[in-house]
């Protein structure tokens, strides 16, 4: 009898030889058919980055046995990248989480110094009530935070949220996409008034021209980037790529021309385009588009970097006072004054940061006014200014930034900018995101096939979950937020909770909720599918505050990774196929999938983890009146709970997950035939007695959370839906998706907006304005600006912490290909770990040579926060020019996050991983 | 080589056991019955979870071994196993001057085109990724899907399969 090894062997082998023409023996094809007849395939959606691939999943035995990419999808069309092959093998790492663990003593109880002891679910949902409840009373709402994710699956998001801001009352719930896209979210929403990309992938087969910004896409959004390479190659000699970058890498390798430029003058380099367009090129700009579709607008640039607002708090040591103290003010180098001209600065050299409170807050002003302050920017200023490359020459580097002007103009091209955490992860992130919907805004290149200014997500669901859902501090679902009261009303309305019950002021976003824990503000805090303790800037001060202060963090996650190391309980986590789920895509298409396996050990999904800690808490824990802070008390809501017909003993359970309208959703459900779902009906496991919900809890959340989008433009299709295509771009209107949006040829709601022209920009926030000039508002009136986008006037600024004497170097960081984020599941699939072992430190030989190292030596990376050890390597896929090296932060044993600063934009606050100083010598 | 071979000789071993893991019976309230090498460890540190075996708190000791790529050049490599069926094949032979890809040069195609493939015993270009005689334009980056392996033990055991 044919082994089951023999039966994969021999598959392999004729598929293989299927393919290219090799007759196959009769009695292989035989076993080979017999293999592939007990396979189950069904559609899933990679686990990784943002571009959203379709993949076929083989399962046998209750194991996933084979991957391959879905030709039927529409975003890949049968193509994998090398970590989309291998998510066949991400859930089987040896050490997979299968026990709670919790820091325990002698006797068993907590210890905050106990090493970790495998615990039963019941016991851990117990501890981490206690301790919740110990520190609720203590700090109230404020003093508990979660950790939410890009990689949540949009129930999770959707779950949790609701938890969190209907049942907890806190708004401390931020994600790791705020490290990702929260620039991209606040350049949207400052621009367009929505969130979310215009366009759709279908752009790369419908434009001539690219423009890559700060991206690595060949690695990072490989199968975007094979879409693009097809469409150059097509036709080589019309279709122009040019790609901006700090340092060269394999995108490089495929363009027309790389420019690399010096960190943070890509604020310049636009810059220097619009002044190209409107003092050069009057005649590219699209005057009927500017006046009918959008306002001239500029904010403030006295607002900080990020960092503390207290320049001497007591946690900075003494080496991170020079940096620290630039959120206070900034002593201005003579290039930046000159971008600042606009400003009129009494002192040229200095720049007090008056605004940090209102960094965010714009005005509009006229077109003359927008520019007089472009003037500055020519040809000879940015290229001084940003030459990135010392060993290239001015001549040839102004010779490429003129070809970039000038493809930007050419009206006979179609133009699409694709940027990624180059411009996201930036001090300036939100002005460099509106800098490039400026430039296409002026040449009406925005919402029409093949033109657009197209951010390109990270997470495989930072669009679907955090940014849709709202898993941020400050959001609700479908754009809301909750500071708005009419926002809190619908959202409490949907989720059947008392008027009154959100916290109308918004909570902490990831770096502070870091912050809040070493300050003792936030004593309890839960990590959910992210690393923070591996992903947050300057990681030394965050894992001594996890581990030496009084606190419980608790993590769930599938592999024990940096985060799960600092905790005090770790909860095992089922991991993507192990769940039904749905992920939203960078080009607004959201995707579903059905559980395949059965997660091993006792691992279960999230949802069933939030599920059963809502138990855990009755309305009269938490919906009496809260003090929140000394200016806000959040009222009493038990009295009109009471009149909703609740009990002040009812659980969260009861009220946000297991209520009449969650039960009504039955299980079985024809569309999970098959199929197993381990919150709704059990699973052979049985898991300490739990045999399912009995309900669809899955279905039912989709079904409430599609109620904030309909009508709304955000409106998504029903459940059932998404288990039949290959999913589908929202907003989806009377069952049909839009292809690009605000443009009233394709989208509804552009349709309905009833303004002129054939565009409206119709997002509803921050669509009244006041009046003002290029320093300040000048009047305290506002205008509405309903239907028009924004072509923002920004300013060039140098980050916070540039190379000097004592930290000579710049220091960027990012991933590699084959290994995603911090590496938990990558990192423990052979084939992925041997192909890139570790991180290296890339620098330029001419470096190498400067600080006596060799390549393959390992040398000490030193800024003023703290030291890694990375081996050298001077000639791989990742080419700095001299004076910047780039480590990628996947590997844990290179703890690069220890050196880099928590300097954030401080619009979006999102964090700066692309530059700080540090200095390099032999380890 | 040889060395690579040692490292996966074990891993597709594991193909050869197909039965499912035993079922662990749980009682709320108790500490479990264990399947798995982590919980059988009456206790642990931080040390003993994870990739990383030191501390957090130095870096001092922190190097990972060092990986070696092979330096056969092409033609001179062993064809490695296939992760599962119809995974793509890894690169067996040293890519050093073969990569960069441009959008003038590709080097892997000049061997592993069908035709010049079966010639000089390379692994053909399957017919899935040919557009007429010639490899897909969306198929021309050869190095976002084949990949080098090193010769370095594993860091932690992958069970897929099993």
């Amino acid at each position: 009898m044919a082994t089951r090894r023999n039966f994969l062997k021999t598959a392999a082998a004729v598929s293989t030889a299927a393919t290219v023409g090799i007759p196959v023996p009769a009695s292989a094809q035989v076993i080979a058919s017999d293999a592939e007849s007990e396979w189950r395939w069904d559609k899933g959606v990679c686990r990784f980055c943002g571009t959203g691939c379709g993949i076929m999943l083989a399962t046998h035995n209750d194991k996933i046995v084979a991957v391959k990419g879905d030709a039927e999808n529409p975003v890949n069309r049968g193509i994998n990248c090398i970590k989309g092959y291998f998510n066949a093998k991400i859930m089987y790492g040896e050490d997979r989480l299968t026990d709670p663990l919790m820091r325990v003593d002698d006797l068993g109880r907590f210890s905050k110094e106990g090493k970790f002891k495998p615990v039963t679910w019941a016991r851990a949902f117990e501890e981490m009530a206690v301790q919740f409840k110990k520190y609720y009373s203590e700090l109230g709402p404020e003093g508990v935070a979660i950790f939410s994710s890009g990689q949540y699956t949009i129930p999770e998001g959707y779950a949790m949220s609701k938890l969190s801001k209907a049942g907890w009352r806190t708004n401390n719930i931020d994600p790791n996409a705020r490290h990702c896209m929260a620039s991209a979210v606040a350049g949207f929403i400052q621009t367009f008034g929505i969130d979310e990309p215009s366009g759709n992938y279908s752009d790369i087969e419908q434009t001539d021209t690219f423009a890559v910004w700060g991206s690595n896409m060949a690695e990072m959004h490989p199968i975007l980037w094979s879409r693009v390479t097809d469409r150059k190659l097509s036709n080589p000699g019309k279709v122009k790529v040019m790609v901006l970058s700090t340092f060269t890498h394999r995108t490089c390798d495929l363009a027309d021309e790389a420019l690399i430029f010096k960190p943070n003058t890509d604020l310049a380099l636009w810059n220097y385009i619009a002044r190209e367009i409107v003092y050069n090129h009057p005649e590219a700009i699209d005057r009927e588009f500017v006046d009918r579709h959008t306002i001239f607008s500029t904010g403030f640039a006295d607002i900080g970097y990020g960092l503390r607002p207290d320049v001497n708090h007591d946690r900075y040591s003494a080496a991170e006072k020079d940096t620290a103290a630039k959120q206070g003010v900034k002593n201005l180098t003579e290039d930046e004054a000159i971008g600042l001209a606009h400003l009129e600065l009494e002192d040229e050299r200095e720049l007090m940061m008056a605004h940090q409170g209102q960094a965010g807050a714009h005005w509009s002003i006229t077109y003359e006014q927008f520019k007089e302050a472009l003037e500055p920017y020519d040809l000879d200023y940015v290229a001084r200014i940003s030459k990135g490359d010392p060993d290239e020459s001015l001549d040839e580097y102004k010779r490429k930034l003129q070809l970039l002007a000038d493809l930007y103009i050419d009206q006979s091209r179609r133009m699409v900018s694709f940027w990624t955490m180059g411009m996201n992860q930036h001090t300036r992130g939100t002005w460099v995101n509106e800098q490039a919907y400026m430039v296409h805004l002026l040449l009406g290149k925005q919402a029409t096939p093949g033109n657009g200014a197209f951010s390109i997500t990270g997470q495989p669901s930072a669009c679907g979950t955090a940014r849709e859902v709202g898993t941020f501090s400050h959001r609700l679902p479908a754009d809301m937020v909750v500071a708005n009261p009419k926002h809190r009303q619908r959202s409490e309305e949907i989720w059947k909770v008392p008027e009154g019950t959100i916290n109308p002021k918004p909570g902490a976003h990831s770096v502070k909720i870091m912050r809040d824990l070493e300050d003792g503000s936030i004593k309890w805090a839960w990590v959910n599918v992210c690393n923070p303790w591996q992903n947050t800037a300057n990681a030394n001060h965050w894992i001594g505050s996890a581990r030496q202060m009084d606190n419980f963090i608790v993590c769930s996650d599938a592999y024990a990774g940096i985060s799960a190391k600092v905790a005090d309980l770790i909860l095992p986590s089922a991991m993507i196929f192990e769940k039904w789920g749905a992920y939203g895509n960078a080009e607004r298409r959201t995707q579903h999938w059905r559980q395949q396996v059965t997660a091993p050990g006792r691992a279960m999904p999230d949802l069933w983890q939030f599920a059963e800690f809502a138990k855990h808490f009755q309305l009269k824990d938490v919906w009496y009146e809260q003090k929140v802070n000394e200016n806000l008390t959040l009222p009493d809501v038990m009295t009109a709970a009471t009149r909703m017909g609740y009990k002040e003993t009812d659980t969260l359970y009861d009220v946000l997950f297991a209520n009449e309208e969650a039960r009504a959703f039955a299980w079985p459900d024809p569309i999970g035939e098959g199929f197993d779902n381990t919150e709704a009906g059990g699973d052979k496991r049985n898991v300490e007695g739990f045999d399912g919900y009995g309900f669809f809890l899955q279905k039912y959340l989709w079904e409430e959370y599609r109620q904030f989008g309909l009508n709304h433009a955000h409106d998504l299709a029903d459940f059932d839906t998404y288990h039949k295509v290959r999913g589908l771009k929202w907003p989806v209107v009377d069952g049909k998706e839009t292809e690009w949006r605000f443009n009233k040829a394709y989208d509804p709601y552009a349709r309905q907006a009833g303004n002129k022209g054939d565009f409206a920009f119709y997002g509803k926030a921050m669509k009244s304005l006041p009046k003002g000039d290029l320093k300040s508002p000048t009047s305290d009136k506002k205008f509405s600006l309903a239907n028009r986008a924004k072509i923002f006037f920004r300013p060039y600024m140098e980050p916070p912490e540039v190379p000097s004497e004592d930290y000579p170097v710049w220091l960027c960081t990012g991933r590699v290909l084959e290994h995603w984020h911090s590496g938990t599941m990558t990192m423990r699939v052979p084939e992925l770990h041997r192909a890139v072992p570790e991180a290296l430190c890339y620098m330029h030989p001419g470096d190498a040579e400067k600080y006596g190292l060799e390549s393959g030596q390992f040398a000490w990376l030193e800024s003023r926060r703290g030291k890694v050890k990375a081996r050298v390597e001077t000639a791989g896929r990742n080419r700095p020019p001299k004076g910047l090296v780039f480590v990628p932060w996947f590997d844990e044993r290179v703890f690069i996050n220890k050196v880099t600063l928590d300097a954030t934009c401080p619009i979006s606050k999102q964090t700066d991983y692309k530059k700080c100083a540090v200095k390099i010598y032999k380890a | 080589m040889k060395k690579l071979n040692m490292i996966l000789i074990p891993i597709l071993l594991l193909f050869g056991c197909s039965e499912s893991e035993p079922v662990t019976e749980i009682v709320s309230g108790e500490l479990p019955t264990v399947h798995n090498s982590i919980a059988k460890a009456q206790s642990y540190g931080d040390e003993g979870l994870g990739i990383r075996k030191e501390t957090l708190f130095s870096e001092e000791g922190v190097e990972p071994p060092l990986a070696t790529f092979t330096v056969s050049p092409p033609g001179s490599g062993v064809v490695l196993d296939r992760a599962y069926l119809d995974a793509p094949p890894q690169i067996p032979h040293s890519v050093v001057g073969l990569l960069p890809i441009t959008k003038v040069s590709n080097a892997c195609s000049a061997c592993h085109v069908p035709e010049v493939a079966a010639a000089i015993k390379a692994t053909p270009i399957p017919a899935s990724h040919m557009r007429e005689s010639r490899v897909s334009n969306a198929r021309y980056n050869c190095s976002q899907c084949h990949v080098p392996q090193a010769d370095v033990a594993v860091l932690i055991e992958n069970n897929f399969g099993e």
